[in-house]
């Protein structure tokens, strides 16, 4: 099964998939869309060009000081931020600081930590109350029969 | 007159942002993305030995968990674990995930004796991780083989990288609504990470594919369980503990979208509140200069709060004056005024153009260039869409009781061929 599967995952673009009441809905979506975007160039064709030239450039000005803001506090950040290391490598977390912070034992902060399959417990406030490891029986059945479903499934395809 | 103000405001701002997401895209492309002359398949050594922990919180998630398992298993890094938290699910999921455990040997399994909500399983997954680094991704993402390389790269190149911010490529494609987000994705939330990056700070990272040191976490106390994008929270609480986020176009990740209305709603409409939420809780520490950094990104999600309501009170005038006389002096509102009209038509050209030329080494499927051509008018939809949802959102946001714990279900994952 898992062999199966691409290296990369496949996009997913297929008409056929869609309801056709939904697909001509959405074409017709589309079609105003573009209708819509067009429709805002028409003072292209109906209007003095030299109002068109004013407005363009009144736009343009205004984006330019945008722009020019912008860039000068990108660049400001990059000069006065990059390559300014304060910070040492910080310590790893460890055991003993996660347990505290999460307030339980330390056995059992080594016990989620390590353990294949874990099941954590908690109070009304997302305390911890209890961690224990392993699975149960009736998981362990439960999983005996996915696989037996999983197997099968593989075998007919 | 303020209501001319707010008329002439309510159609620059749009045009403003987008032209700094292209001017922001274009600087992000040359001073990293095309210098490093690297591609998703081939990252850049780090040098680094240092291992680290893959983290998948699933809630309900038996549809995909395995095809996610799967992806993360293969990913081409040298030392990696995975840990599938299992948030209380009450589908297969649990058993699926134990079973994966036998197939999959670099697997462990958490499993929440009940539903807590993804920030609780996120926090538990960096209690159980054995590493200091940690690659979070959603229950339904599929990593790229090297995405792991990539996000180690960064976390590992300086002690004041906190986190990294990935890539996510959508999968779905087949209806309008896929394809719009495909657009949406590359022409404007890619261009805006890029621009935020290229001033020092970013907004979010992708709660869909993000790289955590554990140290800064730690430092601040974890995810939040009461925010509805924790995410959102996330990146803001480590920015204002002077941490770098990255942002990483090569780290590649695939997911799958709502194809419904009512889904894409939902997500958005979540989306816009954590925004909220997040400005609410965080934006009175702003103001010290150490903070400066986040000033930019703050005021840019503001006045994009404001804007929305701006643009609500015009679209109301303009329908109200359809049947009565507006006071003298007004400008009578056009929903598309003339000469703004023709540059913001020219402008949603140039940030699909821009966004296509810099966002398509990304892409394996070579009809991607389709897509746009479906959804060239969406920059200008983009805008009404934020407009809808930050005016529903903010109300949510205020009302909203603290410390309410954040839970929610995944939407709708779109149109998939029954063969999936």
């Amino acid at each position: 099964m898992k062999h199966l599967r691409p290296r990369i995952p496949k996009v997913i673009d297929r008409s056929d998939l869609e309801p056709s009441g939904r697909r001509y809905i959405s074409q017709l979506i589309s079609l105003a869309g573009w209708g819509i975007w067009i429709y805002l160039f028409t003072p292209l064709i109906a209007d003095d060009p030299m109002e068109t030239l004013r407005a363009i450039q009144a736009y343009g000005i205004a984006i330019g000081s945008a722009g020019v803001i912008f860039i000068g506090w990108a660049g400001y950040n990059w000069f006065r931020f990059h390559n300014n290391e304060r910070r040492h490598a910080p310590e790893p977390v460890g055991t003993e600081n996660l347990a505290r912070h999460f307030g339980i034992d330390r056995d059992e902060a080594e016990i989620i930590a390590t353990a294949r399959i874990v099941t954590v417990h908690f109070d009304e406030i997302t305390g911890i109350v209890d961690i224990e490891s392993s699975m149960c029986g009736a998981r362990r059945e439960l999983v005996a029969n996915v696989a037996a479903c999983s197997n099968r499934s593989n075998t007919s395809r | 007159m303020t209501f001319n103000a707010l008329t002439k405001f309510v159609f620059f701002y749009p045009l403003i942002m987008a032209w700094m997401w292209i001017i922001g895209g274009v600087w992000y492309y040359f001073h990293w993305e095309r210098r490093k002359g690297a591609d998703p398949d081939h990252p850049p050594n780090s040098g680094s030995s240092a291992a680290c922990s893959i983290i998948i919180p699933c809630f309900n998630e038996a549809e995909m968990i395995r095809d996610t398992i799967h992806y993360a298993h293969a990913s081409e890094y040298h030392d990696f674990e995975i840990i599938a938290i299992n948030d209380g699910s009450s589908d297969a999921s649990p058993e699926i995930l134990e079973q994966l455990t036998l197939e999959y040997p670099r697997l462990r399994v958490v499993h929440l004796a009940s539903n807590q909500g993804k920030a609780v399983a996120l926090r538990t997954g960096a209690l159980a991780a054995q590493n200091d680094f940690l690659i979070c991704i959603d229950g339904d993402a599929l990593l790229h083989p090297k995405a792991v390389a990539w996000m180690m790269f960064h976390l590992t190149s300086g002690p004041r990288v906190g986190a990294v911010t990935g890539n996510p490529r959508i999968l779905n494609r087949s209806s309008l609504l896929g394809k719009l987000q495909v657009g949406e994705f590359s022409a404007t939330i890619g261009l805006i990470k890029r621009a935020q990056r290229a001033y020092g700070r970013i907004f979010t990272v992708s709660g869909v594919i993000a790289g955590f040191r554990r140290t800064a976490l730690d430092r601040i106390g974890y995810w939040s369980n009461d925010m509805v994008t924790e995410d959102i929270d996330i990146s803001w609480r480590l920015q204002l503990d002077h941490w770098d986020i990255r942002y990483e176009p090569s780290a590649l990740s695939y997911i799958y979208m709502p194809e419904t209305l009512a889904g894409l709603w939902r997500q958005r409409l979540r989306w816009a509140q954590g925004g909220v939420e997040t400005v609410l809780r965080h934006g009175a520490s702003l103001f010290h200069w150490p903070k400066r950094r986040l000033w930019g990104v703050a005021l840019e999600y503001v006045v994009s709060i404001v804007w929305a309501y701006g643009m609500f009170v015009v679209i109301l005038v303009a329908l109200l004056s359809l049947v009565t006389e507006l006071p003298e002096g007004w400008i009578q509102p056009r929903l598309l005024p003339q000469w703004a009209g023709v540059i913001l038509g020219l402008t949603a050209l140039i940030q699909f153009f821009v966004s296509l030329m810099i966002d398509r080494r990304y892409e394996v499927d070579g009809r991607f260039f389709r897509n746009y051509f479906w959804v060239i008018w969406y920059p200008l939809a983009f805008w009404l869409l934020s407009m809808v949802t930050t005016v529903a959102a903010v109300p949510r946001a205020l009302l909203k009781r603290t410390g309410e714990r954040a839970r929610w279900i995944s939407p709708d994952r779109g149109l998939r061929p029954p063969e999936e």
